[in-house]
């Protein structure tokens, strides 16, 4: 009896752990499928953003890399390429420093107005029990699921007949930050909130107690503890407006932001796949950055909470 | 600022003194009066707005970027570009017509986008008479695509551009084969280039939806084959029993596998790269991409491409769409004399006859023209391998598209009808017509024309 | 306590206003233009002074009309009713599509390890690519000539298949027709709209996944141990302790999911244009067809705008009586 039993409780430990091998290997083998699933596009774009013309238009991984491509969309006069040898070629500069210029100004413009907005606004909503607090926050919320082509259509008749220091509002970067606000001010308000609200107020009531008024609360006691998640609310903010596309399109106009103006990378020979790479890759790069500092609260970011 | 203007002055004076010792033409390029330019300068200092599309293009380039210093010179009046990519020019086009305080003075526009700002584009009529200019010297289907069919010129012809078939002659020897003069044609060479097994797309079509390109050559079909986009009442006529013939005829091309399986994505200029590319023996587009094929990295291409007049209908017509940019002066301007001076210079046959002949930087080399006499310049011909008389030869047939506003409307129904069509290889050509026709009429009800 | 009560009014209003005047007014705009004909080519109302008179045909709104002729007209038009049929079947593939894979990513990613971790990390970075990049790279990438995702698709997955189709083929009486090889991808209606909707999958499911991640992270870790020591497999325990405690956190992204992917309109730009024929045109991309492209009607494009907006709204309802829900 007891020999036998042994005898099986070595067959199932030895059966287990070659169970649990093969689970092992297969959840490698997950591991690398999912890696494969999320870095490949990203790869294969940076790839192509320094593969000669020719290697573009082709699977190979195998080329000389170049810096051609980045030279030719921020060149504003033509590029000759394949210099020295018979088959010369002068590709068309894109003129793209312009579109760096308005998608920086843009998104930093849209953040330095909308997040001292929503933090003071976010503070009251959190720190204060006010009339209507509750049904304000969440009409904040529903604006968020509003579709970008309306409210872009009325702005757009708008801006087309309303000047500001006789400039149309259509086709400037003022206008477009003016729009982005529907976008990245409710969100702003409630990221904050969030920071707000998981601050201890105990040091609060000890300033009220010192004898502190309301902004000096605000300003010198709970802004400099919120700091960090206001900085997290701007780098999303941030993202939001640099990423954006309908707005750029309807509104900026031709004041186009690097979004828009990937679509300038079709030309003659359809989409130009090496010149959209590698204004892909000035899309894209510094928003890495930008997302690995706020890796952590994507999730509430986008959830507003929701997801705990 | 003012460094710049002394430069100029400086450049001037330069260029005035230079004067005498220059050539007899280069004389001509600079004297105001050789393009009924007030030599008085009333314009001095003027700002020009020129609303372009696509000023990288060599067509666009060379005849409105390049040289703009030189009517600078003579006239004080300098012209800046509005920069516009063509997936969004016609929408641009319409918001800088439309607004009374357009920055914009002059606007260049494709025919079938300019229905839509007539009301906003300054009759050009006096101008031609008193300018002198010679308004028979454009060919039939330019004139009615400047004037929409009416007798207001809205736009002068600026950029225009026949149907070309550009093949590949080694192929063609190589298969024996002559050059197709009809669809028809096309197809039984299409055939031989696959039975010879030379591994190469006979021709690459554009049935692509993106840009509505592919009704292009649908309208040869049409055109050729006898029938029309509307009869004389407005009512649908490209479904009835030719139509359905043209169509099937103008899809064989996919349903045969003569083009490649991805043709029913491609636009022009994908389709183009086939053959730039090597992969296709023949392309029919636009004459502009001579210059594109002729400039292919692949010598076999480059050195064997040729062309020829677009097919017809074989036992019907040789009809096909002469696609027009004409150059418009909008009428909320408030620089419209001098706008005026400007196309003066821009579309004086001098000017025309320079930017075709100007070889001296490849990016810029085009070889369109609008003038019937320029096309007929040997000269001009000589320096294009008589790419100017062939597309004389076609633009002889060629005609325009219905210019009515609504057909902005009617063009993404019939183009994406079309894209159907191909896809599927056993659609029902009628009954996918009948449905384009229904929803096309109903845009004609809606706009009033069956009242 | 001394906080006075007409601080918080001061603190949030200038918040209140710019949020009001870019969501409200809008809306009650749009409102407007959806009663009315609004003809992009003709001279904005209010620069009338320089047109000729009131009531000239070139001014682009007729004051006096006011109807129900866009919200007639929108459902005897085919192109919209195929533009919520396209946007319906994108939301459901590409939400379906999100949520598994995330699903499946979470699961795989939960356990400690060191490419776990790294995986972790890695799942931010589909987020931080723009949908119009998206589009532009997926489009190249799927090319029948020169596209790596076709590539692969063909050699990895079409080719194998094909090969235990044609063994099988050689038994008696089956018949199956191999996949077509050739396939582009974009040129397909049915492939067109997947891969819109593997796009917009790509950047989201690594999302969701990191959703998932952090719910399962909040659940005590012994009640997978309890499962295992009662002898249940992994897919026992993730049918019947990870889905079921999942719930609710699914429930959520799916609606969160679904309202974005409702919404959807970038890629459709830069990857499909809307083909092949009308394939891919989601509601998004047709009104803006409707508004600044073909009809230059802004009042039709409002109107539709509109009926997105009630459907939207729908679902936004039920997202937001859940979030009240939990809090």
């Amino acid at each position: 009896m007891a020999a036998i039993s042994v005898v099986d409780a070595r067959n199932t430990r030895a059966s287990h752990s070659m169970r649990r091998g093969v689970a092992r290997l297969l959840e490698t083998v997950a591991l690398l499928l999912i890696i494969a699933f999320i870095m490949f596009p990203i790869i294969w774009l940076a790839l192509t953003s320094f593969k000669p013309l020719e290697k573009a238009y082709s699977t190979d991984v195998f080329f000389t890399p170049t810096l051609k491509n980045y030279e030719i969309i921020f060149s504003d006069t033509t590029v000759i390429e394949n210099e020295g040898t018979d088959r010369e070629r002068g590709s068309v500069g894109r003129k793209m420093i312009p579109n760096v210029i308005n998608s920086v100004v843009v998104s930093s413009a849209t953040i330095l107005i909308a997040i001292p907005l929503a933090t003071i606004a976010a503070y009251a909503f959190s720190r204060y029990n006010f009339f209507g607090n509750r049904a304000l926050l969440i009409w904040i919320l529903t604006t968020q699921f509003l579709p970008a082509i309306v409210v872009a259509i009325p702005f757009f008749a708008l801006f087309r007949t309303v000047q500001v220091f006789g400039a149309p509002l259509l086709g400037s970067r003022l206008g477009l930050i003016i729009v982005n606000m529907s976008m990245v001010l409710p969100y702003a308000i409630w990221m904050i909130k969030g920071f707000v609200d998981s601050l201890p107020g105990e040091i609060e009531e000890a300033a009220y107690v010192d004898g502190a008024n309301d902004f000096q609360v605000l300003f010198f006691v709970s802004l400099p503890l919120v700091r960090p998640g206001i900085l997290v609310a701007s780098v999303f903010a941030f993202i939001m407006s640099w990423n954006e596309f309908l707005f750029a399109l309807i509104i900026g106009r031709e004041m186009r932001t690097m979004q828009v103006a990937l679509m300038t990378t079709s030309g003659v020979r359809g989409v130009m796949w090496e010149q959209m790479a590698a204004a892909g890759m000035v899309v894209m790069v510094p928003i890495f950055f930008l997302a690995m500092f706020i890796r952590k609260n994507v999730v509430d970011g986008l959830t507003m909470g929701a997801v705990k | 600022m003012n460094l710049t203007r002394k430069i100029l002055c400086l450049l001037t004076l330069v260029l005035f003194l230079a004067l005498p010792l220059a050539s007899v033409s280069a004389q001509d390029h600079m004297d105001p009066a050789t393009f009924g330019l007030d030599a008085s300068k009333p314009y001095d200092g003027t700002q020009l707005n020129f609303l372009i599309c696509c000023s990288t293009a060599p067509q666009f380039a060379s005849a409105a970027v390049k040289g703009a210093e030189e009517f600078t010179a003579m006239t004080g009046i300098s012209v800046t570009f509005g920069d516009i990519p063509f997936g969004s020019f016609q929408e641009q086009l319409y918001l800088e017509a439309s607004n009374p305080n357009t920055e914009f003075d002059i606007v260049a526009f494709v025919d079938a986008w300019g229905t839509n700002i007539y009301d906003f584009l300054y009759p050009l009529n006096d101008f031609v008479a008193d300018a002198g200019f010679d308004w028979d010297d454009y060919g039939p289907a330019y004139q009615s695509a400047s004037t929409g069919n009416s007798d207001t010129i809205y736009g002068l012809p600026f950029r225009g551009h026949p149907l070309l078939l550009f093949y590949r002659q080694d192929v063609f020897d190589e298969v024996g084969v002559d050059v197709p003069s009809t669809w028809q044609e096309l197809s039984d060479v299409s055939q031989a280039i696959v039975d010879s097994g030379m591994g190469i797309d006979p021709i690459a079509m554009y049935y692509g939806v993106n840009v509505d390109q592919n009704l292009f050559n649908w309208y040869s079909h049409l055109w050729g084959a006898g029938t029309d986009i509307f009869d004389e009442n407005w009512e649908p006529a490209f479904n009835n029993e030719i139509g359905v013939a043209a169509t099937e005829q103008y899809v064989s091309y996919a349903r045969d596998g003569y083009s490649p399986e991805a043709s029913v994505t491609y636009n022009e200029s994908e389709a183009n790269q086939e053959l730039i590319q090597g992969r296709a023996a023949m392309f029919v587009g636009w004459w502009w991409y001579a210059s594109r094929v002729f400039a292919s990295e692949l010598p076999e291409v480059a050195d064997n491409a040729a062309f020829a007049p677009a097919p017809g209908w074989e036992g019907g017509s040789a009809a096909s769409y002469g696609y027009l940019w004409p150059v418009g002066v909008l009428a909320q301007s408030d620089a419209l004399e001098a706008s005026l001076e400007y196309l003066k210079w821009l579309l004086h046959p001098i000017t025309e006859r320079r930017i075709v002949l100007d070889a001296e930087d490849s990016a810029l080399d085009t070889n369109v023209a609008v003038r019937l006499s320029i096309l007929a310049d040997e000269e001009v011909n000589a320096a294009h391998g008589g790419l100017q008389g062939v597309a004389s030869a076609v633009l002889a047939d060629a005609r325009t598209i219905p210019l009515i506003p609504e057909y902005t409307q009617v063009i993404p129904i019939l183009a994406e009808t079309i894209n159907e069509i191909a896809i599927d290889p056993n659609a029902d050509i009628q009954g996918l017509l009948d449905i384009a026709a229904d929803d096309v009429r109903f845009v004609m009800q809606s706009a009033g024309y069956y009242d | 306590m001394r906080k006075k009560r007409w601080v918080p009014w001061v603190l949030v209003s200038p918040a209140l206003i710019v949020v009001f005047a870019t969501t409200v007014y809008p809306l009650l705009a749009a409102l407007y233009y959806s009663f009315h004909k609004y003809d992009l080519r003709k001279v904005p109302q209010f620069a009338i002074q320089l047109a000729s008179q009131p009531g000239d045909p070139l001014i682009s709104i007729d004051w006096s009309l006011l109807s129900l002729r866009n919200y007639t007209l929108a459902f005897s038009d085919s192109r919209f009713i195929n533009s919520l049929h396209v946007t319906f079947w994108f939301t459901i593939i590409s939400v379906g599509l999100s949520v598994i894979i995330g699903l499946f990513i979470a699961v795989v990613v939960q356990k400690s390890g060191r490419l776990q971790s790294l995986t972790k990390v890695l799942l931010i970075f589909p987020f931080a690519v723009s949908p119009a990049l998206k589009g532009y790279s997926w489009r190249y990438m799927l090319n029948d000539q020169y596209g790596i995702y076709d590539l692969l698709a063909v050699e990895l997955i079409i080719k194998p298949i094909n090969v235990v189709i044609e063994s099988l083929n050689n038994l008696p009486l089956i018949d199956i027709t191999p996949i077509n090889e050739t396939v582009v991808w974009l040129a397909d209606r049915f492939w067109a709209l997947f891969m819109l909707a593997m796009s917009e999958t790509w950047g989201w499911a690594p999302l969701i996944a990191l959703m998932f991640v952090g719910a399962l992270g909040s659940i005590d870790s012994q009640i997978f141990e309890a499962a295992r020591i009662d002898g249940a497999n992994i897919l026992q325990i993730f049918w019947r302790v990870t889905l079921p405690l999942l719930r609710p956190v699914i429930l959520i992204v799916t609606m969160l999911k679904t309202i974005f992917s409702l919404k959807m309109f970038d890629q459709v730009v830069t990857m499909t244009g809307g083909g092949p024929v009308r394939a891919t045109q989601t509601i998004n991309y047709y009104i803006h067809q409707v508004g600044f492209v073909r009809n230059l009607d802004i009042g039709y494009a409002s109107a539709l705008a509109y009926i997105l907006v009630v459907i939207l709204t729908v679902f936004a309802a039920l997202y937001v009586a859940k979030f009240l829900n939990r809090e």
